[in-house]
This record gives C-alpha cells, structure tokens and sequence, in this order.
C-alpha cells in the first residue's frame, strides 16, 4: 500500500489553541461513534433475530437480511474512512524550532484503521517530551480514543516535566474515558535538549531502541498499558544520550514485517536490522524499516530521532573511595548553587543527595577499596543542577531496595540513603548497570513545573 | 562551628541524674562519624540509656547520623530508656520527618521539656 503523506498540512500544532481543537475533534468523534455504535447494536439485534436454521427462512427473507448487512457495511466502512481522516488530522507537524533534533517520521497504512500516534510536545525551550502509541482495536473506536490519548499528553504535559507523573495523568485521564476494554500502550521520552539526558516510561508498548554507532539499547520500563488499571506501576528510567545518538521508536504493526515467534522474536530482529544498518541516516532508517514486508492489517509508524547537538558541559571530579574526599566534589558544586541563589533548603537537599549517593558508592559499590574510584560529574546552570555519582561495582537493582519508612524497617541502621535522595532531588534515575545514579535538582523559581 | 570542624562534629556530654545529653554541633555525617560512634559507645557501655541529642547547633545530618541515632534507639528502648532530640533546626528536622524517625523518636523544643516528657 502506498505511503502516507509525512504530515497534513496542520500549522497549528504547538499553539495553545490545539488543545480546545483537540477537545472538539474528540466530541465530535465521540458522537459519531456512538451512533455508530447504535448502528452496530442493531445490526446484531437483527443477526439475533435471524434463526439459527437458515432452511426455515425463504430466499426472500434472505435477501433482506443480506441487503441490511450489506447496508450496515457500508456504514462501517464509512466510519472507516472518517476513522482514517481523524487519523491523518491528527499526524503532528513537527516543530523545526526544536533546534539539534532532527525527526524521521513515516506511517504505513494498513488495511483496517489502527489507533496508532506520536507526537512532540515542546515542554520548554530545554526540554521536549515524545510519545508514540497504539490503541487496541481498530477503526472508529480506535480513533477515537487515539484522539483522547493524544489530548490526555498534551494537556498532561503541558504543566509537568515528569515523565512517570505525565504517565499516570494519562492513565488517569484514559481510566475516566476509554471505552470498555479499550487500551493503549505508550512510550513517553523526556529529554533534556541541553544535557542530554532522557526521562522515560514504557507502558508496555513495544521496545524503542537508542542506536549508538553499533549498540543498540532497548527502552523497558515496568508497568502496564495505559487505561485499564488504577495503579498500573509504571516505573521510570533515565539515560545520559550522546551527540548522534539515534532514537527509534514504533509502533507493533511494524514488527509484522519481521519473521518471528512472537513480539520479543521480532523486536531482536528488529534490533539486529538497527545494529546491521545502523550506519543509514535517521530517515532512511525510518523509511525502510516502514516500507519492510508485504501488506499488513495494521497500522504501522515509526518515529525516528537524531540528536544533533552537543551535550552541555559537565565537569567532572574522580576521587578515591574515602569518605573525606567528598568535600572536593561539595567544594566544587555548592558554591555555585549559592552563587545562582539556589537557596538553603535547595543546597541542602543537594548536599545530602551528595553524601548518600557518595557514600552508596563507596561503601557498597566500591566495597571501600580506595584504590577504586569514585566519579562524580555535574552540570550548573540557572535552572538545575544535574549530579552524577559513578562507582567501579557490579551495580545494583534499585527496585530490590526496600522502603526504610515501612514500619518494620524503622529501627534499622542504615538503608535510608537511596529514599532521602529520592525524597529531596527531582529527577532520580540509574543506569543499565545500577552503578551510576544521576539526579537533578531544579532551582526553587523553576520547581514549580517540575514537581 | 568551631574552626577546623567544617566537615566534622563536636560533641560535648552533659549528665542530668539519670539522663545523657549530648550537645552536638557541626555536621551529624560520614565525616566525622566515628567520633560520634565512639561517643555513643561509650554512653551504652556506662550504662546510661536515656539519650538527648540536643541538635541546635547542627547545620546538617545524613543518614550516617540517622543510622547511629537508630543503633542508640535500638538499645534504649530494650533498657527501659529513651532517645530524644531537641532543638533541630527546620532542615534537619525535615530529614527525620522524611524518614518517618520522628515517630520513634520524640522532637522536643528545648532541653527542659525533653527532660520532663513522660
């Protein structure tokens, strides 16, 4: 089947007035899938009626009732068609302003509608989230609710820049007006365009992959499709990008055009395919992996991402793993948060935060041994400060830590230092590995749309 | 803070009968954590289990401090005695409040009440 047009001619996607827009789409959608929805109850009304031996019935009757079903089809094929027209509406035109990120974008059509999306939000002008998404279903319902998933992100993101709290705002959102049974899974990003550094949730949809030079690293995070539980535990994970850094993110409909047992099967595939033409551009990229395989009931896009700018400066501090040595990387990092006029409680949280991780790191990544190091690296500017604290151990799980405030953890005398970091800086996320944690706190004025 | 204790903590005792107050200033932390470690020691040792930790004068605490505090509590509370703070500053008391200790251990204002709490 032919491609997709990139985009439709929409010049309004990152002005405010979207939303209200968005709200409308969704009405109306919403009304014409109720009567489609009336029409279907109908139809299967009559099919009900229909007796279950076909022979008592006179060619006659039969001919009206085939005459009726054609009918119904063609109403929904009708839906059908307004499905697609949502669905193109709704294809984002990429900002260009995004300056240092350049984006690939292709969908395939299928031969039924799918509820699949992306979008970009511009969250400030240093941050950026994305999203790409499949609704269950097709047609119509589909969407319908792609359209209310794509107004939950946009209206959830446009106070927050917490990928996880994005998330389960969305899933709020969705809980309160999914259709029974609909669903969707999604991968929100967050990045930092100036440090580099992404924030992000996989509500089980499949694995997006960061691919650097022959590496390819899949993006899996806890927790569970969007709109179907309270509490569906969704778990964040963050990631230091480099310059070049490619990201790529699907939607399953493109796993179709890989051979293999199930979803995992196809996603190393698709992998593979990643590490093997790794060195295409991003739109290349993005072009052949749509266009692979024959004709597909599904829907398929892909959303390539390439980072074009250069990581903001850090510096960076190695010391040996004593304690006392701490106070080179407090020396270097706190007067600069005075200067900036961070504020005490804000130094404060930061110096703790310090101590915990530095300490975690000498003690239980670095077993003490001072011949092993400790590297500590951070970035200052008006806005936050970014710290991260590497040790030369084996890493850890973080979600293997237990909660020190449960009541039958109380009386211990150690285990708080991972929950005070948490409890006193913004952004807390840990590597692959589990032995480099890095953290961000915001600057009072800007904690507000942070937390 | 007493010159050359940037980093590290002072620790003056004072006993009340039957009660330790100690009177720390500096920074309750890694740095410095063994003085505080032998200090407690010592306490547990004479056999006192009535703690005060008077915090006026201390600018920070990490969960080193909060650790050793705890050790103390631990030992205190199967000896019939207590482990009280007084005085912390609002950052300080803020960290036992994260970390839910203010629920074993009792916060007081000053060094009078903390003596005649029940």
């Amino acid at each position: 089947m032919a491609q997709e047009p990139l985009e439709a001619p929409r010049d309004d996607a990152f002005l405010p007035g979207e939303i209200e827009a968005l709200k409308r789409q969704v009405d109306e959608l919403s009304n014409q899938l109720r009567r489609a929805e009336k029409r279907i109850q109908a139809l299967g009304g009559q099919l009900d009626e229909a007796p279950a031996a076909p022979t008592s019935k006179s060619d006659l009757e039969l001919k009206v009732l085939a005459g009726q079903l054609e009918r119904q089809a063609m109403l929904l094929e009708r839906d059908e068609q307004v499905a697609r027209e949502l669905q193109k509406n709704l294809t984002p035109v990429l900002d260009e302003e995004l300056e240092g990120v350049k984006f690939a974008i292709e969908t395939r059509s299928g031969t039924r509608v799918g509820g699949d999306f992306y979008d970009v939000i511009n969250l400030s002008d240093k941050f950026a989230a994305f999203v790409i998404a499949d609704v269950s279903g097709h047609g119509l319902p589909a969407a319908v609710i792609m359209a209310t998933g794509r107004l939950a992100f946009r209206t959830a993101a446009a106070n927050e820049l917490n990928a996880r709290k994005i998330m389960d705002q969305v899933n709020k959102a969705m809980l309160r007006s999914t259709l029974a049974g609909h669903y969707l899974t999604a991968f929100l990003g967050v990045l930092d365009t100036e440090l580099l550094t992404l924030q992000y949730v996989n509500a089980s949809h499949c694995s997006p992959f960061v691919v650097r030079d022959s590496e390819v690293i899949p993006l899996d995070t806890k927790g569970l499709f969007v709109g179907m539980f309270e509490d569906p535990h969704y778990e964040q994970k963050g990631m230091q990008l480099e310059q070049h850094d490619r990201l790529f993110l699907y939607t399953d409909g493109l796993l179709q055009g890989f051979k293999g047992e199930d979803r995992l099967a196809c996603q190393a595939k698709l992998a593979e395919c990643l590490r093997e033409y790794g060195l295409l551009s991003i739109e290349e990229l993005v072009h052949n992996l749509v266009g692979l395989g024959p004709d597909h009931e599904d829907d398929a896009a892909a959303l390539g991402i390439e980072l074009l700018l250069e990581k903001a400066q850090r510096k960076t501090i190695t010391i040996p793993s004593l304690p006392r040595e701490l106070t080179h990387a407090e020396d270097a990092i706190l007067p600069v948060l005075e200067n900036k006029g961070y504020g005490e409680r804000a130094i404060f949280g930061v110096k703790l935060a310090l101590e915990e991780a530095a300490i975690n790191a000498i003690k239980h990544g670095n077993q003490l041994d001072d011949t092993k190091k400790v590297t500590i690296a951070f970035a200052i500017d008006e806005d936050r400060v970014l710290i991260s604290v590497a040790d030369e151990g084996e890493g850890f799980n973080p979600g293997d830590v237990p909660d020190p405030t449960d009541e039958d953890r109380l009386l211990a005398a150690s285990g708080r230092g991972l929950a005070l970091i948490r409890a006193y800086m913004d952004e807390v996320s840990f590597n692959e590995v589990g032995n480099e944690i890095t953290m961000i706190k915001y600057a009072p004025w800007a904690a507000a749309t942070h937390s | 803070m007493r010159e050359g204790q940037t980093f590290g903590i002072t620790i003056e005792r004072e006993i009340v009968d039957d009660v330790v107050v100690l009177h720390l200033s500096g920074q309750v932390r890694e740095m410095g954590a063994d003085a505080l470690r032998e200090e407690l020691d010592q306490v547990l040792e004479k056999g006192y289990f009535k703690l005060i930790f008077d915090l006026g004068d201390v600018s920070f605490i990490s969960s080193t401090g909060l650790g050793q505090m705890m050790r103390v509590f631990r030992a205190a509370k199967g000896n019939d005695g207590y482990v009280r703070v007084v005085n912390p500053q609002p950052l300080v008391e803020e960290v036992f409040r994260f970390t839910k200790l203010h629920t074993l251990i009792g916060i007081y204002p000053n060094l009078e009440e903390a003596l005649q709490a029940e």
